[in-house]
């Protein structure tokens, strides 16, 4: 005789029965057997330090095997990053090009049906996107001034140019606010054609980006009045640069291919 | 995170669970993500059995149709995005600083961020349970126009995109920690070219998840955009439900390989341990590694050859694909000289590597076979394609997971596991997969097509399907011999020591557990492997030069 | 090094930055009249257009970035991806085609 489940209730209740059931016996494990919550019997950084050094090492020392021992007999005790570059700014190129292959995704889908005539853009306003390319561009260069000022200690101009970027960024924002409002007034919307889902999606994911940019530039400017940058430390803007430029490459590429190849 | 040690009174302070929830210790991280990782596979698991209860017999056992396909949209997309991501993810994180000579990854909050939103999107994916309508019923492909809010209203199929959008982003953030980790952390005198192979294999892996996963990220935004606000992205009369299988396998062919790049690095770590000889052809390893994860890229539609591709693209992809065999047919050669002429240790890591070894080579040849396009339309959407990505990443994967769990769970804890219970896992496990998976082959070349819920008694498909049924309790049998393994190893509590296996690479350099620190000094490389080199200058025997 | 690059033009001048400003302005300039004007007979418009964005983006990458001057690995990792653009362009592209 067949059993037969009736409702998602009983499967979640199965699902997630399992899930805690597992999790109470893996967890069992790892308090009680493992003794994960036993600290380990080996020194912690405190020790290294030299108060704990001359204490007369009370605290028991690492017990190392020989080979252990002998392998780091000769080492260091900080080694520099292998390559010599700071992990932020490497970190920040290595997510751009997770970033090109997200909008690739977007940019791709619009190529392809443009390329087969699927979608035909209707209504945009080639002068006002391009006043807004050049603000986005006059927003890069404040930023890359931005960063010149700070490598030269030069505080004033910093803030004055992070505020800047914050206004133009702001202002490409509000360009952008202002064409959508007018092709929704023509009619074109999200739902109305193809070229409304692409164009709506695209330009919504770049938005988004340069919103948050401006947060981020905002939290620098903060960081800026508490003096956090200096000419030697400053690698929070220049990271902050890079993403910052990408967004307008982003940008020259939309540019392009949604306003100026009609 | 660490404990607390007082100068002078030797007094440490236990680690509180606040401790485990606020860390940013890659070692601690790591467990987490292999704990996390083993609840998902016992509920993906049990997912997996209801699915062979169910067709064990011909007619309704356990569940009806609509039940049929919650079950197994929610364990193909559990063992992908909850199971076998997280668990290597998980040994990446705990052995990769290690094996470089680091002391931490390089952005120690991003990890403990990524860990999060992994814990986060499972509780999102799992929660499509409890939503009107039950858990997304769209297989784990998700394809349109399935997802469409008119074959599918269940908000349960948001609940799916954004869940797999939030562990994406939580895999991208991780890869690029691991890809700055790698290049800008290892010790000095580690050159690339003595990079462990685990760890060349994390990071040809960390790069194929950094491009791939944007690509499902955004074919997932433009899905819930089709949902939820009305745009035409993948509906059949204006847009085109085909672009949804080109983004999702853009991703998702390529995730086959981050599945499986990782469990050939631990194959490579492995095998030169217990051959007691250096690996065969460092360097043809690593090449193939980095030619599969560009290759990785270039086949994706030949999952698609189904839906009418234009010749020319059906021509390049079945070369890609045939061509892709090549590097995966490097290693494996590579792995077999590596072990002729050793001196074979058969403990449970060797035997778990053969298994890998031995099954992965059925589920590659099968691939090839699909390759070929005429077969392929005869092959496609039967049992012969889940008969062949089982052997990958069942037979690949998960065989190579364990192996990497006996090897280094001992380094995690500071016990040894009990190699009689372990052999008993390994044989248990090995009847059972290949009992579950083999009979599959015959019953997709039968034509027995894969999402059914039922089939008819007069196909003559009853006897494999009762097999499968049994192999697959085997395997539940075989993890439970696992979970009892680890338990009384961990009572019984025989000190591992810094290198139970007579190790080549640097995490056997220091204590098992390791410190919060790693090492108390980072050690001077000199050649591709340190800790052995030590043991035979210590021992007072001739270290010979090797290539790099 | 990345600190080394940086400082190849700080000190100095703001030169650099501002001629690549007038550049890209420039050349967006030129673009929308290209658009808006018809020199050229509209099917080759995009040739011309997909060049002068190109320019656009080396040079905002190259000096805006720092990519000119700093380590190349910067350079290959913003490169990595771009046969797989072009790959998954061409394929989508050609497959909706047919």
């Amino acid at each position: 005789m067949a059993l037969t489940l009736e409702s998602g209730a009983l499967f979640a209740l199965l699902a997630g029965g399992t899930l805690l059931l597992t999790g109470l016996v893996a967890g069992g494990i790892a308090f009680l057997v493992f003794n994960l919550d036993r600290e380990r019997r080996y020194v912690d950084e405190s020790v290294l330090t030299p108060a704990a050094a001359a204490d007369g090492g009370s605290v028991a020392l690492p017990r190392l095997s020989a080979v252990s021992e002998s392998v780091i007999h000769s080492g260091v005790v900080e080694a520099p990053p292998s390559l010599g570059m700071s992990h932020n700014k490497l970190g920040m190129w290595t997510f751009l090009s997770s970033e090109i292959m997200f909008f690739t995704a977007l940019i791709g889908a619009y190529v392809a049906f443009r390329a087969i005539g699927d979608l035909v853009p209707e209504h945009l306003n080639v002068v006002l996107s391009g006043v807004g390319t050049f603000v986005l561009i006059c927003s890069s260069f404040t930023v890359v001034l931005a960063l010149d000022a700070v490598q030269e200690n030069n505080q004033q101009n910093f803030v004055f140019y992070l505020l800047g970027s914050i206004l133009l960024g702001a202002a490409f924002i509000g360009i952008q606010g202002y064409e959508w409002a007018e092709l929704m007034s023509h009619g074109v919307t999200a739902t109305s054609s193809l070229f409304g889902t692409a164009f709506f999606v695209m330009t919504g994911f770049h938005g988004l980006h340069v919103i948050i940019g401006l947060v981020w530039l905002t939290l620098t400017l903060l960081r800026a009045f508490r003096g956090d940058f200096t000419p030697k430390d400053n690698m929070g803007v220049e990271t902050f640069g890079l993403y910052w430029h990408f967004v307008d490459v982003v940008w020259i590429v939309l540019f392009t291919i949604i306003y100026l190849i009609q | 995170m660490a404990a607390t040690t007082y100068p002078g009174s030797a007094v440490t302070r236990r680690a509180s669970l606040v401790d485990w929830l606020t860390t940013v210790d890659h070692k601690k991280i790591g467990i987490m993500y292999v704990i996390l990782a083993f609840l998902f596979f016992a509920a993906g698991g049990t997912l997996a059995l209801l699915i062979r209860w169910e067709l064990a017999l011909p007619g309704q056992q356990l569940l009806d149709a609509d039940q049929y396909n919650k079950v197994f949209s929610m364990h193909g997309t559990t063992m992908i995005f909850l199971f076998v991501i997280p668990m290597l993810v998980g040994l990446g994180n705990y052995f990769v600083p290690l094996q470089i000579g680091a002391r931490d990854m390089a952005f120690p909050r991003l990890n403990a961020l990524s860990l999060w939103m992994t814990v986060g999107g499972g509780i999102l994916l799992y929660s499509s349970w409890l939503v009107p309508g039950g858990a997304a019923a769209i297989g784990w492909t998700g394809y349109a126009p399935l997802t469409s809010t008119t074959f599918s209203p269940s908000s349960s199929v948001d609940l799916w995109a954004i869940g797999l959008i939030v562990l994406g982003s939580a895999s991208t953030a991780g890869a690029v920690n691991f890809i700055v980790t790698t290049l800008n952390m290892r010790a000095p005198g580690m050159t690339m070219w003595r990079l462990p192979l685990f760890t060349w294999s994390v990071l040809v892996t960390a790069f194929m998840v950094l491009l791939a996963t944007p690509m499902l990220s955004g074919a997932l935004a433009m899905q819930l955009a089709d949902r939820n606000l009305g745009t035409q992205f993948f509906v059949p009369e204006s847009g085109d439900p085909v672009l949804w299988q080109h983004l999702f396998w853009f991703y998702s062919h390529p995730a086959v390989y981050i599945m499986v790049v990782p469990a050939m690095g631990v194959i490579s770590e492995i095998l030169p341990v217990f051959s007691r000889k250096p690996i065969f052809g460092y360097s043809a390893i690593v090449w193939s590694s980095i030619a599969i994860g560009v290759l990785g890229f270039t086949t994706w539609a030949h999952h698609m050859f189904t839906t009418g591709l234009s010749p020319l693209l059906e021509s390049f992809f079945i070369l890609s694909t045939m061509i892709i065999a090549v590097p995966t047919g490097v290693k494996m050669f590579n792995w077999i000289f590596t072990m002729i002429g050793g001196s074979l240790k058969f403990d449970t890591p060797l035997l778990f590597s053969i298994g890998f070894l031995s099954m992965f080579l059925i589920g590659g040849l099968s691939g090839v076979f699909q390759a070929v396009l005429p077969l392929d339309r005869q092959l496609h959407d039967t049992y012969w394609v889940v008969a062949h990505f089982h052997y990958v990443i069942f037979g690949g994967t998960v065989f190579g997971l364990v192996a990497g769990a006996y090897y280094w769970l001992p380094k995690m804890f500071g016990f040894k596991l009990g190699e009689g219970l372990g052999k008993i896992h390994f044989w248990l496990m090995f009847i059972g997969f290949n009992l579950t998976f083999f009979p599959m082959h015959i019953l997709g070349l039968l034509g027995m097509p894969r999402r059914y819920f039922d089939y008819p008694a007069e196909r003559g498909w009853t006897e494999y399907n009762l097999a499968a049924t049994i192999g697959a309790f085997i395997i539940l049998l075989a993890f439970l011999v696992f979970l009892v393994n680890v338990i009384m190893s961990a009572i019984r509590r025989e000190p591992a020591g810094d290198d139970p296996w007579e190790g080549n690479t640097l995490e056997w350099a220091t204590t098992s557990p390791p410190p919060v620190h790693n090492f108390d000094r980072i050690p001077v490389v000199s050649s591709l492997r340190p800790v052995r080199d030590a043991r035979l200058r210590l021992a007072g025997e001739p270290v010979e030069d090797e290539l790099h | 090094m990345s600190d080394q690059a940086t400082h190849q033009y700080s000190g100095h001048s703001k030169r650099p930055y501002t001629r690549i400003f007038v550049a890209l302005v420039a050349v967006t300039f030129v673009e929308m009249l290209l658009t808006l004007q018809q020199f050229i007979p509209h099917e080759f418009l995009p040739i011309p257009l997909v060049i002068l964005s190109f320019a656009k983006i080396a040079l905002v990458a190259m000096y805006y970035m720092h990519l000119y001057g700093d380590n190349k690995l910067f350079t290959y990792m913003f490169l990595v991806p771009v046969p797989f653009v072009l790959l998954i362009m061409a394929a989508l592209i050609i497959d909706l085609l047919v």
